[in-house]
């Protein structure tokens, strides 16, 4: 049903807010929390703590990058590109679930979405370190995958999953059944999600540099067809510049708002 | 130059009405055209939607186009080029606010068509346009389809008779009793845009294409635009909401709506302006008054020689600011006389109550109760008992939410404690169901309810836990087909 405009622009504003928190975050890099870390020194250095470790050895790359600082980097990342994808769903929740469930709701739902993605992170973070290992500082496997997901990008698999992201759920009204309802939304909507994105989120990580800009742009085309209406499965290049529409007409209402 | 719309039934909706006569020559001249001709009559059907580079579901195997007996099998043979369908076919909007605007671009873009190949071709009137079909008109017994469209033969000369290219065997015509004007008293376009679409559209649909399996081309929305009638059909809809515009009604002036970006939108709205694909690209901001912003920077000019509100006078239809008034009067005697009332445009609604679980209406008949939140359920009640024109109160919808199906001929009737509300139609519920089409949504079909709960507010029982819902389908389901309902909400919409 009809949503007020005063809350479609609160979901909007908490969203963009908290996303562009995360990604200052990110930008500043503390610890180094979503860059791989690599000795620059010749073999045999001391790289952590009193232990001598080969340059090269996976024991001196998890000393560097411990899996859990990896996968809170992963977890912020994901939270910073992904969380904009979420104003539609989250508006759908609002508009069909009792106004004090709302918020509840919606942040189950983004936590089963997380939940998803951050299992999906496990494996992703064990291939990026592996590349890491076996190709140090190497754009090979960046643009071996940058390949990969293009080609993906083309798929009708691909398109498969995003429109699987347009499934909404029926939500229950009341009590459990709802909440349970809001979780397994998100966890099933981030699964979809995963499906489509893995390679585009892939790229940016395998990246020895330049990876927050490689960011930015996946962020761009990963919310940009996420806005794209549902398509037939088939082989295909499509633009997907919803977003770049959206952005135009809404600095149209600004240039408008500023005249009058 | 201004292009006037004229009614198809003038001259008793014969062929000696020349606004359809030279319809069917042009319609003629389109038919012969093959499918790979942008402006060939099977290419422009196919831009509303299509079964040609799509299948249907079996059970509708009959509509796929290369199984359709009235189109000429061998103007099918060879397709259009990929890019121009990947531009051009399935665009249709539906179940949006996007409905009336892209239709209608649809209509000018075919009709200046039409026109071209009557004057140009055919050395016809420079003024045609074309006709609609107001089956409102029941005064005038308008309600059916019009003789030009029945006839299997038309008679050019004393000796030359061809067949008529606007009969399509495959249209089972049922009775049109069930459609309304409602939509055209209603101030918000939302409510107005919902209504139409449903009632008389959808409606107008299936009783023109036939409910009960098979279903004609009407009754699909990937076979409708192949059916001559759907254009006149399209084109009454329009002028319903060119009426309702002159009669002091506003269209949405937020920009997703006007620069027509939204994910409900499948691709950008684009008609061929010539045989080779050349677009006319456009978005409602050109469409939202019948001077449309035009291919080429020209301004396309039209409009019906009928615009009055209402069309149906046997029956008696209110506006909304009669319905508040008398509203407004009803809940609180003690008002004295209001005149104007100012009804707020901007729309909030919460859910304030729901049935539980999925209802499967394949049997025919389902009984639920939609169980109501009790604290929203008191707000409805404090905004009914202080009721005045500066304090307008709730209004309340019922909404049966993800309607997915095979069923687009049906119809469903919605009854709340025993007393009707509303008919649905279905058109549209397979594609809506579809999960690469729609992302399987379904349909949402929207009814208001507020004179039910006003009433029981009236009769002292207000105070009840739930509302007995009863859904009725009014056609045949075969061993094939369903119809489900994932949920129904009760929501009360804030003035």
């Amino acid at each position: 049903m009809w949503l007020s405009k005063k809350t479609r622009n609160s979901i909007l504003l908490g969203i963009l807010g908290l996303s562009l928190l995360v990604w200052v975050l990110l930008l500043v890099n503390p610890g180094n929390i979503i860059t791989i870390e690599h000795c620059k020194a010749p073999a045999m250095v001391l790289c952590s703590g009193d232990t001598v470790l080969p340059e090269n050895s996976l024991q001196t790359l998890l000393e560097l990058n411990p899996i859990s600082g990896l996968l809170a980097g992963w977890g912020l990342m994901v939270v910073a590109m992904m969380l904009p994808k979420l104003i539609l769903p989250i508006e759908y929740i609002y508009a069909r679930s009792l106004k004090r469930y709302r918020f509840r709701l919606s942040v189950l739902f983004v936590l089963g979405y997380l939940s998803s993605w951050m299992l999906a992170g496990v494996i992703m973070t064990g291939v990026i370190l592996a590349f890491n290992y076996w190709l140090p500082t190497s754009y090979l496997p960046a643009i071996g995958v940058g390949i990969m997901a293009a080609i993906y990008q083309c798929s009708p698999v691909k398109q498969r999953f995003l429109n699987l992201g347009h499934d909404h759920w029926n939500l229950p009204a009341f009590g459990f059944p709802a909440f349970r309802a809001a979780t397994l939304f998100g966890v099933v909507h981030g699964a979809w999600c995963v499906g489509s994105g893995w390679a585009l989120m892939l790229f940016p990580m395998l990246l020895p540099e330049g990876h927050n800009i490689a960011m930015f742009i996946v962020t761009f085309m990963m919310i940009s067809e996420h806005l794209e209406h549902p398509q037939p499965l088939r082989w295909g290049f499509y633009p997907r510049l919803r977003l770049l529409k959206y952005i135009v007409a809404q600095a149209k209402i600004k240039w408008i708002t500023a005249k009058v | 130059m201004t292009l006037t719309r004229r009614n198809a039934w003038n001259n008793g909706g014969t062929f000696d009405n020349p606004d359809l006569l030279w319809y069917a020559k042009a319609v003629a001249v389109m038919k012969s055209r093959p499918i790979s001709d942008a402006t060939s009559w099977w290419f422009y059907a196919a831009i509303h939607m299509e079964y040609y580079n799509t299948d249907p579901i079996p059970k509708y195997d009959y509509l796929a186009w290369k199984k359709i007996k009235s189109i000429p099998q061998a103007l099918l043979q060879t397709a259009p080029s990929e890019s121009l369908t990947n531009q051009y076919w399935n665009q249709c909007t539906h179940g949006n606010l996007f409905f009336l605007p892209w239709h209608r671009g649809y209509l000018a873009a075919i009709e200046h068509l039409l026109r071209d190949i009557i004057v140009n071709d055919l050395k016809g009137p420079a003024d045609w346009a074309l006709p609609y079909w107001n089956y409102l008109n029941r005064k005038e017994h308008q309600d059916k389809v019009p003789d030009a469209f029945t006839q299997k033969t038309l008679k050019l000369s004393a000796t030359e008779e061809i067949d008529n290219p606007l009969y399509v065997p495959e249209r089972y015509t049922q009775s049109f009793s069930d459609l309304t004007e409602k939509s055209q008293g209603m101030l918000r376009f939302s409510y107005f845009s919902n209504e139409l679409e449903d009632n008389p559209h959808g409606h107008a649909h299936v009783d023109t294409g036939g409910g009960t399996p098979p279903l004609g081309l009407m009754s699909k929305l990937q076979t409708a635009g192949l059916d001559p009638i759907f254009y006149l059909h399209h084109a009454n809809i329009d002028r319903m909401w060119a009426a309702w515009n002159k009669h002091g009604n506003h269209n949405p002036t937020d920009q997703a709506w006007l620069n027509s970006v939204d994910n409900v939108i499948k691709k950008p709205f684009a008609m061929p302006m010539d045989s080779a694909g050349t677009p006319w690209v456009y978005t409602s901001k050109d469409v939202t008054t019948t001077d449309i912003n035009y291919y080429n920077n020209t301004v396309y000019q039209f409009t019906y020689d009928d615009l009055s509100l209402y069309s149906d006078d046997t029956k008696t239809v209110l506006t909304s600011q009669e319905v508040w008034a008398s509203r407004l009067k009803t809940l609180n005697p003690d008002i004295d006389a209001v005149t104007m009332i100012q009804i707020p445009m901007e729309l909030n609604a919460e859910l304030a109550g729901a049935n539980s679980g999925q209802l499967d209406l394949t049997k025919g008949t389902v009984q639920t109760k939609v169980a109501l939140d009790s604290k929203s359920w008191d707000k409805v009640g404090n905004t009914l008992l202080s009721a005045s024109p500066n304090n307008l109160p709730d209004e309340v919808f019922l909404q049966l939410e993800g309607v997915k199906g095979t069923e687009d001929g049906n119809k469903v009737a919605l009854f709340v404690n025993q007393e009707f509300v509303t008919k649905f139609s279905l058109f549209g519920l397979e594609t809506a169901s579809a999960p690469d089409n729609h992302g399987g949504a379904g349909l949402t079909l929207r009814a208001d309810i507020t004179h039910i709960i006003d009433k029981l507010h009236l009769e002292g029982n207000f105070d009840v836990d739930a509302l007995d819902i009863q859904l009725e389908v009014q056609g045949e389901i075969d061993e094939r087909g369903t119809i489900t309902v994932d949920r129904i909400g009760l929501y009360r919409v804030q003035q």
